[in-house]
């Protein structure tokens, strides 16, 4: 450090100069009666920001507002980014609910793979996934069936709804 | 410490007291002695003024901060518990005050130079420390004082005032810790500093 004062020794002679920098004697005189004066004088009251002003460094309040947002921003976007990389590491949560469901039910058996047609209980293998299947399956519903309502009548003898001609007929060998 | 009578001279142009027992007269200011008022005034006046100037080199803001320095200072004086000297006390006033100032003023900075005592006029001395092997040598007294001023803004407010207050005005460490609340290793480590960046921003006028 004694080697830096040294060193120094021109900056220090050239500062300790800095004193003899003075105002006239005659600024002093009057300084006392100019400082009594205006503490005679009625001091309007700062307002809110002059007195926040006063408090607060304008620089380091907006360093520290920045630096709140930024902090959110960041917490925000690693909660965000923490929650698409949970869905990509696991992708069964994209499966169906029903699948994983049955899939992660403890007292399901490994069973070997049995085709579809064989399958027991109509349970499908791949999925373990019941189906009711009817045991008569119902005829697809067709809205129009022409005849169905229609009554067969005998007019002399003759059913008209059967149709007699000879290119209805069937020959069969007798 | 405000008990000893204080070994301070009183300032040039005043009438010399006796006496000056610095914890009577601020006993007496505190009930409203106007008098006491201007006794401490007169005190302390030329140093206030010589600190806040050196940190911002200009004389018309350097009077208006050293009034609103002690402005404040009176209207507040029932606040000064007595922990400390009223001096150091006055003296943190004045420095928040320039801080503040120098802060919010960041973008007008005008140098107005004072003029050298007169007995320091014909800056021979001053002009003596120059180095006689730059370009600079035919600088003038006050282009130099202009020069050391500018160099001194550069410097952050703390480094300015620690330089202000141990190189120009003699201050010692322990006193300077206390008016800038700090310890004296920070004192010490901040006047190292703004001495190199000073060094450094003259180093084109100055003796190696």
């Amino acid at each position: 450090m004694e080697s830096d004062n040294k060193k120094t020794e021109p900056i220090q002679e050239l500062l300790a100069s800095k004193k003899k920098e003075k105002p006239g004697q005659e600024f002093f005189k009057t300084f006392s009666d100019q400082v009594l004066t205006r503490l005679e004088e009625p001091t309007p009251k700062p307002t809110i920001w002059e007195r926040l002003n006063e408090k607060i460094d304008p620089l380091r309040a907006v360093a520290a507002v920045f630096a709140i947002v930024i902090g959110t921003a960041l917490i925000f976007a690693l909660d965000e980014g923490s929650t698409i990389a949970e869905t990509e590491s696991n992708p069964l949560d994209q499966v169906d609910s029903r699948m994983m469901t049955d899939i992660t039910t403890p007292n399901l058996a490994p069973s070997p793979p049995i085709p579809l047609s064989k399958s027991k209980n109509n349970v499908l293998a791949e999925f373990g996934m019941p189906k009711k299947i009817k045991s008569k399956p119902e005829p697809p519903r067709i809205l129009m069936n022409p005849g169905a309502n229609l009554k067969t009548r005998t007019v002399k003898g003759r059913n008209l709804l059967r149709n007699n001609s000879s290119s209805n007929r069937v020959n069969s060998l007798k | 410490m405000l008990e000893t009578i204080s070994k301070e001279k009183p300032a040039k142009g005043v009438k010399a007291m006796p006496e000056w027992n610095e914890k009577k007269v601020v006993d007496r200011a505190k009930n409203g002695d106007m008098e006491a008022c201007d006794e401490l005034i007169q005190q302390y006046q030329e140093r206030i003024y010589a600190t806040i100037y050196h940190m911002i080199s200009n004389h018309e803001d350097a009077a208006d901060l050293a009034q609103i320095t002690f402005i404040k200072a009176i209207r507040k004086i029932n606040n000064f518990k007595g922990q400390s000297s009223f001096f150091t006390w006055l003296y943190r006033i004045a420095v928040n005050n320039t801080i503040n100032f120098i802060r919010t003023k960041r973008k007008r900075v005008i140098l107005s130079i004072n003029q050298m005592d007169e007995e320091f006029d014909r800056g021979e001395e001053l002009l003596g420390l120059v180095s006689k092997e730059t370009p600079q040598r035919d600088i003038s007294r006050l282009e130099l004082q202009g020069i050391l001023n500018a160099a001194m803004l550069k410097l952050s407010p703390n480094h300015r005032l620690v330089v202000t207050l141990h190189d120009v005005q003699g201050m010692p460490h322990e006193q300077i810790g206390e008016i800038m609340d700090c310890n004296t290793n920070t004192v010490r480590t901040r006047l190292h500093y703004a001495r190199k960046q000073l060094q450094a921003h003259l180093s084109d006028y100055l003796k190696q």
